[in-house]
């Protein structure tokens, strides 16, 4: 053993050993073995050369139809991802909707008014425009009467909390009123109107009564009487 | 060889020429069979005859000299063993029953080291190595290939290649020495 190894001496001391093991292991097959194997190694090399040839010849056109095959592929999923966007409630865009109504599928999902204003409509762009700001206009209105509606209801919980805690027992009054505030409530009333309905349609602010006015007891000439 | 012989008798057996594959086997198989048998291949033959349809089948995109031929005969014999090891992993491995038949590739000097140590000493102190140690060792000294061409074999680095032939030939020359074959 020589050449490139980085323990010399070592290889040196073993030599012997090398030498016997050349001479030990080598051993000579079966010639039935060869007898029947020769013939063999030839033909599948004969084979193997024959496939190698040819092979740049058999792929091209696979790969032409892998990539007529993969276009197809793509071109069929469009469909397929839009009906599966529909029916995960995506609203899909008028042309892809239309497209399915021309072939007899309604695609589940998607908003009424949007047809009806697209069948009244028909394919204007200004018209379309126009009915867009009505629509916006209808739900905006919408919105509000019922941001109105749910602001007035939870008003109401608040004036019945309000209400209680009037009537509750409130901490060193005794049932009593402090000075300065005999005909007032213990606390401000709440208005019969919302504060926080959300909407901002001027028929509703014209009807808000004034907030009454509110005077707390912190200077020290009323706290002075409050203790008297 | 000279490389022009080599490189017609490699077209040969490319194109399929039995006396081409003779000549290939003849020259190949009893280092590959001793190599697997000192390696303690199962059913070695076998194993040999899987190695050389391997390369039958592959000759076509083998590119090269004579040396590089056969570093790359063994690779696959290398690896046909550890699938061979693979499939027989239930069985426990032991070196061959059979002992080495003196091949015609042995020198005088060879011959007279196997005389002294004798082939039986030779299998028992393979037998003490690691599988790897033994495997580079083998590919080295039996093949014949360089520490880059075991490195690719194995699978190892040249480095990790070095170190392992390092300790096994220590462990070869403490066995010798504890058995009083003297060197």
């Amino acid at each position: 053993m020589n050449g490139n190894s980085a323990y010399e001496g070592d290889v040196n001391e073993v030599a012997l050993f090398e030498s016997a093991l050349r001479a030990a292991v080598p051993t000579r097959p079966d010639p039935r073995i060869g007898a029947v194997l020769v013939p063999r190694l030839a033909e599948a090399a004969r084979i193997a050369t024959l496939e190698a040839d040819t092979r740049p010849l058999r792929q091209r056109p696979r790969s032409r139809f892998a990539l007529v095959a993969r276009v197809g592929i793509a071109v069929a999923l469009i469909p397929l991802v839009l009906a599966g966007l529909a029916f995960a409630g995506v609203t899909v865009p008028s042309p892809a909707r239309s497209a399915f109504e021309s072939v007899g599928i309604n695609l589940p999902n998607q908003p009424e008014e949007h047809a009806a204003a697209d069948e009244k409509n028909g394919s204007g762009h200004g018209k379309a425009a126009e009915s867009d700001d009505a629509t916006t206009d209808a739900t905006s209105k919408g919105k509000s009467e019922a941001a109105h509606k749910h602001a007035l209801e939870q008003h109401e919980k608040a004036q019945g909390k309000a209400l209680g805690h009037e009537k509750g027992k409130a901490i060193g009054l005794n049932d009593g009123t402090p000075p300065g505030q005999v005909n007032k409530p213990s606390h401000p009333s709440h208005p019969s109107h919302p504060s926080n309905s959300g909407g901002n349609s001027a028929e509703h602010t014209t009807t808000l009564p004034t907030r009454p006015e509110y005077t707390t007891p912190t200077t020290p000439d009323k706290a002075n009487g409050h203790t008297k | 060889m000279t490389p022009e012989r080599f490189t017609s008798l490699l077209e040969a057996a490319r194109a399929g020429n039995e006396a081409a594959w003779q000549e290939l086997y003849e020259g190949l198989a009893p280092v590959v069979l001793g190599y697997l048998r000192a390696n303690a291949s199962p059913d070695p033959e076998d194993v040999l005859s899987e190695v050389f349809l391997q390369a039958a089948r592959d000759i076509a995109k083998f590119d090269g000299e004579e040396r590089g031929f056969r570093s790359w005969v063994f690779t696959i014999a290398h690896h046909r063993l550890i699938d061979a090891r693979r499939h027989s992993a239930r069985r426990p491995v032991e070196l061959s029953a059979e002992p080495p038949e003196p091949g015609g590739r042995a020198d005088d000097a060879a011959d007279e080291a196997l005389a002294k140590i004798g082939a039986e000493e030779v299998q028992r102190v393979l037998g003490v190595l690691s599988e790897d140690q033994r495997a580079v060792l083998l590919l080295r000294v039996i093949g014949d290939l360089s520490i880059e061409d075991v490195a690719k074999a194995v699978g190892k680095r040249p480095g990790a290649v070095k170190a392992l032939q390092r300790r096994g030939l220590a462990s070869v020359k403490r066995e010798l020495t504890r058995k009083g074959v003297s060197l």
